[in-house]
């Protein structure tokens, strides 16, 4: 019999786990982007944003 | 993995995916069209906000302009070739002209000037009766004559009699009484920067020699341009590069062409302040330099000037060149560097005294060195300073197109050829530069810009794929 309590994350966790991957896969193009035609991301998309909610969602996450 | 999650990653990820392609698209532009509009209520990346700052004041939903010129720039994310300008203002100033130019030439700070409006044709138009040709081309007579403007076009009236605006005639200006000099004609005078001239010729040959001094002040490269052109267009340039090694400060570049037709031929020396031209060797008696002189420091004492401007413009950079200019009957004094001073002249020729070099003298007009070489090729233009009654104006004719009312507001619609303009970092340097309006002088009315929309059209993806695979 198997004693251990298996907890199966949440439908908001896996979001927020699914998001953290998404956002961290948008970083890297928009950088890459940005390196190769500057200005095509800045144009149209604050990174700022990109980058705060990369880390709430990778704060969420975590707990 | 449960098929829930799978969903929410490919949603996710598809999502993404669409970003990055619309991003592509904006950069590519595959149509070949592309419209950005800056309505002045949050900064807009692609069209720059006015500047400088102390000739703006920023309001909640527009720009007023408190002094000209004042320059915005316009980043691209490719090439295209022509941006059409629509430009949303206000004008409540006594100044009658606002124009919008796009630079073309950073060395010799030249712009393609297009008019944003002019109040002095919009009271023509409503006064006189007007004729309008093919492309937008108008006519205004003071009394009805001509029926076409082709008509006009083909039986010209007096030159003094016409004034043009954003127009050109092509009509052969040719002097009476010419006589070709048979003697070398030596300008000892030094000029600073880039400058343009306009001589004259008939049965002789087109015989130019420069010889130019490289200050190095500046780290840049310093070469020197220079680009004849007659009355046709462009009919000969040469290029004199710097040297490398910064050891030989002189330059001389030689121009000899014959078998040209009697004429008037301009020309353009394009470089930029850290070139003296020391003097000019040339075959021509007729010497008049268009729009603005620069006399270096170190030349002869005494200077004198003569000029058909009706406004003259003074200013220098130099301390030392601070001093009492006799404009015809009007004195400047000149008590302040970086300051410009004007004074409005008589019509016709005035005499312009220098007290020491080094002094930018700009006007509306020729400027010679002197009194028996002045000769103006140009039509009369109507600007600020040109009086239609004294100055006996019959006809005017324009390209001129009256901005849309709407109320206070006045929308102007401009197109400027990108193919010939100045491109830096992927950006187009704009001017609105409105004739005599000062920063530091008080004005009645207000300027204030309240959008500006640029339409860019190029070469669309299908265009370039069948260039590139049909040759």
């Amino acid at each position: 019999m198997d004693n251990t309590n298996e907890v199966k994350p949440g439908g908001v966790k896996i979001f927020f786990n699914e998001l953290f991957y998404v956002l961290t896969g948008a970083g890297l193009i928009f950088s890459c982007l940005e390196i190769f035609w500057p200005g095509v991301v800045l144009a149209y998309i604050n990174l700022n944003y990109i980058l705060i909610f990369w880390l709430l969602s990778g704060i969420i996450i975590l707990f | 993995m449960d098929k829930k999650f799978l969903k929410i990653r490919v949603v996710l990820w598809l999502m993404l995916a669409v970003v990055v392609a619309w991003l592509g698209y904006m950069k590519i532009v595959p149509t070949g069209i592309i419209i950005y509009n800056y309505d002045f209520s949050r900064p807009n990346y692609f069209i720059s906000k006015l500047t400088p700052a102390e000739r703006v004041k920023i309001n909640e939903a527009n720009n007023e302009i408190k002094g000209g010129p004042v320059y915005f720039s316009l980043k691209t994310p490719r090439r295209f070739e022509r941006a059409k300008v629509t430009v949303k203002f206000k004008n409540t100033t006594d100044f009658p002209i606002i124009e919008m130019g796009l630079l073309n030439n950073k060395d010799a700070w030249s712009y393609d000037l297009k008019p944003m409006q002019n109040k002095i044709i919009d009271q023509l138009s409503l006064a006189w009766p007007s004729v309008s040709g093919e492309n937008g081309v108008r006519l205004i007579e003071r009394e009805k004559k001509y029926d076409t403007v082709e008509q006009f076009l083909g039986n010209l009236p007096e030159r003094d009699e016409i004034a043009l605006y954003n127009y050109a005639i092509k009509n052969k200006f040719l002097l009476n009484n010419y006589e070709a000099s048979q003697k070398d004609n030596l300008i000892n005078y030094k000029f600073r920067g880039a400058y343009q001239f306009y001589t004259y010729i008939k049965e002789e040959e087109l015989n130019y020699v420069f010889n130019f001094i490289d200050l190095n002040i500046n780290t840049v490269k310093d070469p020197v341009e220079i680009k004849v052109y007659s009355e046709a267009g462009e009919i000969y340039s040469t290029y004199l590069d710097d040297d490398k090694e910064r050891l030989n400060n002189e330059r001389q570049a030689l121009i000899k062409i014959a078998d040209l037709p009697e004429g008037v031929y301009r020309f353009s020396v394009i470089t930029n302040d850290d070139i003296i031209t020391k003097s000019i060797n040339s075959k021509q008696n007729k010497f008049v330099l268009i729009n603005k002189i620069w006399l270096a420091e170190d030349n002869k004492k005494g200077l004198t000037l003569f000029t058909n401007s009706r406004l003259v413009n003074a200013q220098t950079s130099n301390p030392s060149s601070l001093g009492e200019i006799k404009i015809g009957d009007v004195s400047l004094d000149l008590n302040e560097t970086y300051r410009q001073l004007s004074a409005k002249t008589l019509s016709g020729m005035s005499k312009i005294e220098l007290p020491y070099d080094d002094i930018i003298i700009s006007g509306d007009g020729v400027f010679s060195l002197d009194e028996n070489s002045l000769f103006e090729p140009r039509f009369k233009n109507i600007d600020g300073n040109l009086n239609i009654n004294e100055e006996k104006i019959n006809y005017v004719l324009t390209n001129y197109q009256l901005p849309l009312d709407s109320g206070d507001w006045q929308t102007a619609v401009l197109e400027f050829d990108l193919t010939k303009a100045y491109q830096e970092n992927g950006k187009y340097q704009f001017l609105i530069s409105i004739p005599s309006f000062k920063a530091e002088e008080p004005v009645d009315g207000e300027i204030i810009v309240e959008e500006i929309k640029i339409e860019l059209k190029g070469t669309s993806l299908k265009q370039k794929f069948n260039k590139y695979f049909n040759g």
